[in-house]
């Protein structure tokens, strides 16, 4: 229960029951302005269980659309990351270093999610003032993705195991309409699933709009890939 | 350097110590070297009784790990008379292996006779494998025990401290090995779990897409035809999706109800 953490700031005792409690000592604990959780899916891409505001979201959400950030470096290294992002990542993610920008954000910090020694979910926590963690911090907020990184993928199998979404949450859909989307497109463009999601992915950055807002255009039929001009990535074969 | 003097606390006159020192040394390393590495844990516990009988004042050793239920099994031994034992005693359900798995500390019986009347079955089951002491050590890792291992020996008497100290330590490393091979295969249980959840959804919704786009029906009802196609078929809702999701099955052929023409 959310109710049971209220009001004390110290080590969380018992497992968490709710996204809400999830998140919670993280922002009790560290001097953060919010955090999110999600999963690795099969293909590497993150699918977020638990949020705390749209600029968390909106962080993890850079990521997925530009296919780089410090979550894609905390899977490849299975260490924690911290970023100033007016410093940016050294090189690493010059798009997800353009794109931030664009947000009330000074510092990210991407942490492992791990199961026994395999990452298996990142932690994205932000803070919009400027100054990096503390060691002090840093090493709470690594006992803290410990301990919630089971309860995370218990949450995560069971969403995925239901038809549909239930209760008040907004997250924690699973990218369901980016899915059905790319199904969708995949059909327009006579096409595979994975070519799909990139014509999709590419088409939102085109449009400076989100793979969630492009997607929700599709599945409400408002877009139509087999309608548009044919090809806007420069495809290998070379017409126009 | 192991001196001299520590050589007289035994029964018997121990093999000569640097020969000892310098085999103790390769098993040590040999341990070491196989937990960095890709391992069998029964390899490893294999490899564990075998020298333990071999460096250590005893004749032959048994090890028995509990399974999920608790039972202690039979894992490795140095051979058939051994096992023998080890067998006896798990069907006896009492002995100083069981003793020493459930209290966590190690058992001594210097003189197998003398326990004819605590545990009969095996006192007898040992004297008729040739064995007259054990020594049973526990295979402990932060408090918890996970199995023991017994060495015996065909004369009386009791195992020296020095020897006690060496099957604690190589005991101590196999049981590391041991927990760290079941955090490995717990731990990717869980990850396949967690991807097989993820994957079936991303697959299901794709299909989704692609049925209601090839239909022209609301996601929705492409659920609900998904649902019955693959209950229709015997197949489950993951495989069909998978297979409408990649295209190799045409999403022409699924319909709302039991089709009523020729399927191509």
């Amino acid at each position: 229960m959310a109710d049971a953490l209220t009001g004390s700031a110290s080590f969380p005792q018992d497992a968490p029951t709710s996204p809400t409690s999830m998140l919670l000592p993280f922002l009790r604990l560290l001097a953060i302005s919010g955090v999110s959780l999600a999963v690795l899916d099969g293909n590497g891409q993150r699918e977020v269980i638990a949020s705390s505001d749209e600029v968390s979201s909106r962080i993890e959400e850079l990521q997925f659309e530009l296919g780089e950030g410090p979550g894609y470096a905390v899977v490849s290294t299975g260490r924690a990351q911290q970023i100033s992002t007016q410093q940016g990542s050294g090189g690493s993610a010059p798009f997800f270093d353009a794109a931030v920008q664009d947000l009330n954000v000074a510092t990210i910090v991407s942490l492992p999610l791990k199961s026994g020694a395999i990452v298996v979910g990142v932690a994205t926590l932000y803070r919009e003032g400027p100054g990096l963690l503390s060691d002090e911090d840093m090493a709470t907020a690594g006992a803290l993705v410990h301990w919630v990184a089971g309860p995370v993928i218990e949450r995560a199998i069971v969403s995925a195991g239901r038809e549909m979404p239930t209760g008040p949450e907004t997250r924690g859909k699973l990218r369901r309409e980016v899915h059905q989307a790319t199904g969708m497109i995949s059909v327009q463009s006579d096409t595979s699933a994975s070519d799909a999601f990139l014509q999709l992915r590419a088409y939102a950055y085109a449009q400076d709009e989100t793979v969630e807002v492009v997607a929700r255009k599709v599945i409400t039929r408002q877009l139509n890939f087999a309608h548009l001009p044919p090809r806007m990535d420069g495809h290998p074969d070379g017409r126009p | 350097m192991v001196t001299p003097m520590d050589a007289h606390d035994g029964r018997r006159t121990p093999m000569s110590d640097l020969s000892r020192e310098q085999r103790l040394n390769v098993v040590f390393v040999k341990l070491a070297d196989t937990l960095v590495d890709d391992y069998d844990t029964v390899e490893l516990l294999q490899y564990l009784v075998e020298s333990c009988a071999e460096l250590l004042d005893t004749d032959a050793g048994g090890l028995m790990l509990a399974d999920s239920s608790g039972q202690l099994q039979a894992i490795a031994s140095t051979g058939e008379a051994a096992e023998l034992v080890e067998i006896m005693q798990l069907n006896a359900g009492m002995g100083p292996c069981v003793e020493c798995f459930t209290t966590g500390e190690a058992v001594s019986v210097p003189d197998i006779d003398t326990v004819q009347a605590k545990w009969p079955d095996f006192a007898q089951a040992a004297a008729a494998g040739g064995f007259h002491s054990v020594y049973a050590t526990p295979l402990r890792l932060r408090g918890k025990t996970v199995g023991a291992m017994n060495l015996f020996s065909i004369q009386v008497g009791k195992l020296n401290d020095r020897d006690i100290a060496t099957a604690r330590a190589l005991t101590d490393i196999a049981t590391i090995g041991i927990m760290q091979e079941r955090l490995v295969r717990e731990s990717s249980a869980v990850t396949e779990q967690l991807q097989h959840a993820l994957d079936s959804r991303v697959l299901i919704e794709q299909a989704k897409g692609v049925l209601s786009e090839a239909h022209s029906i609301p996601l929705e009802e492409a659920f609900t035809w998904l649902r019955d196609h693959a209950r229709r078929n015997q197949t489950s809702l993951r495989t069909l999706a998978e297979s409408i999701a990649t295209r190799t099955l045409d999403p022409a052929t699924i319909s709302a109800r039991p089709a009523t023409k020729k399927r191509p």
